[in-house]
């Protein structure tokens, strides 16, 4: 007799399903040959096997299945979840399915970012000015040169009170009654 | 790798290799200052604050005009001015070290200035009176920025 009542038992359920392959259920057929005991216990089973699918055959039949649609949609929640549950569900499919493309987008927006922030970053000020030449066409005018304190040159054009256009003897400048407004009179930087 | 791809391509939009600046764009203000009235335009309130803190007695500073151009080099632009007189501004060179060659002439005023002005650089450039009156009662007066492009 093949195998013992105990191995074969556990296989019977198998069996009587038809799940068992050929090898197996080969050596239960060979151990039913020649056990009593087992061939009760397969009868057994094929009984309530037989039983089951009876019952649920008949259930299935007895089932009314018209509006069938209607009735589990009717159960559906029609109220939405609240917005914060919304969102960890989207976000969990999203991360399921997609989670290779959003962390190469973080990552790229990440990197645009970064190089965004360089870009627009305020260009460095350089109020450094070197005058390399300068003519004056009116000789009343005198450039001076002076410097802000942010660093920042101003070129002034200032009269020239030496000039005497009209041959007075008295320079042109020094017949303008109005008086400087600089509290102060601007000293020259280098030109 | 797409990121990557993306990522290069950026860095690249960044940092352009071997970039040569062959314009120059200039911010040009042309600005009354004047000891009469007390009327300060606020886009000039720097301005202000330095020519006082300099001594300078203006009062007012009055914004006439506020253009933009972009030059190539050895081109030039004319600007009016509220005194009769003209600028012109020519960008020359932009050095290697972004320093920004520039020749500007005031025709009647001032024949030629030649100058180098660091990039993004500012200065106040006197364009003479407005008006009869000395420039220490009113100048008009030219800021202009430098940016080489």
């Amino acid at each position: 007799m093949a195998g013992s009542c105990d191995s074969v038992v556990k296989l019977l359920g198998p069996y009587v399903d038809d799940e068992l392959a050929g090898a197996d259920r080969a050596v239960i057929d060979e151990h039913l040959h020649g056990c009593k005991d087992c061939q009760g216990r397969l009868a057994d089973l094929q009984a309530t096997h037989a039983a089951m699918g009876a019952y649920f055959t008949a259930q299935a039949e007895a089932a009314n299945f018209a509006g069938f649609t209607q009735r589990v949609m009717a159960q559906v929640r029609k109220e939405p979840l609240p917005m914060g549950q919304r969102f960890k569900l989207w976000w969990a499919e999203v991360m399921a399915y997609h989670s290779t493309a959003i962390y190469s987008a973080f990552g790229a927006a990440a990197v645009a970012t970064a190089a965004a922030v360089f870009v627009m970053q305020p260009t460095p000020v350089d109020n450094h000015l070197v005058v390399h030449g300068m003519s004056v066409a009116d000789p009343h005018f005198e450039p001076v040169v002076m410097h802000t304190d942010d660093g920042e040159s101003v070129i002034m054009m200032v009269e020239h009170e030496d000039v005497d256009d009209d041959g007075d003897g008295i320079p042109d400048a020094k017949q303008n009654t109005q008086k400087p407004a600089a509290a102060e009179p601007p000293h020259g930087g280098n030109l | 790798m797409k990121a990557l791809v993306l990522a290069v391509g950026l860095l690249g939009f960044a940092f352009p290799a071997g970039a040569h600046a062959e314009k120059v764009k200039l911010e040009v203000k042309v600005v009354e200052a004047s000891t009469h009235g007390t009327a300060s335009d606020p886009r000039l309130k720097h301005m202000e604050a330095d020519f006082k803190h300099k001594g300078f007695a203006y009062s007012s500073y009055k914004l006439i005009s506020d253009q933009s151009p972009t030059l190539d080099l050895k081109a030039s632009t004319e600007i009016g001015l509220p005194n009769g007189r003209k600028v012109v501004l020519s960008p020359q060179q932009v050095e290697a070290n972004k320093m920004i060659k520039m020749h500007v002439s005031i025709p009647g005023l001032l024949d030629s200035l030649d100058y180098s002005v660091g990039n993004n650089g500012t200065y106040f450039l006197g364009a003479g009176p407005n008006g009869h009156g000395s420039t220490t009662e009113s100048q008009v007066f030219l800021v202009i920025k430098h940016t080489a492009q």
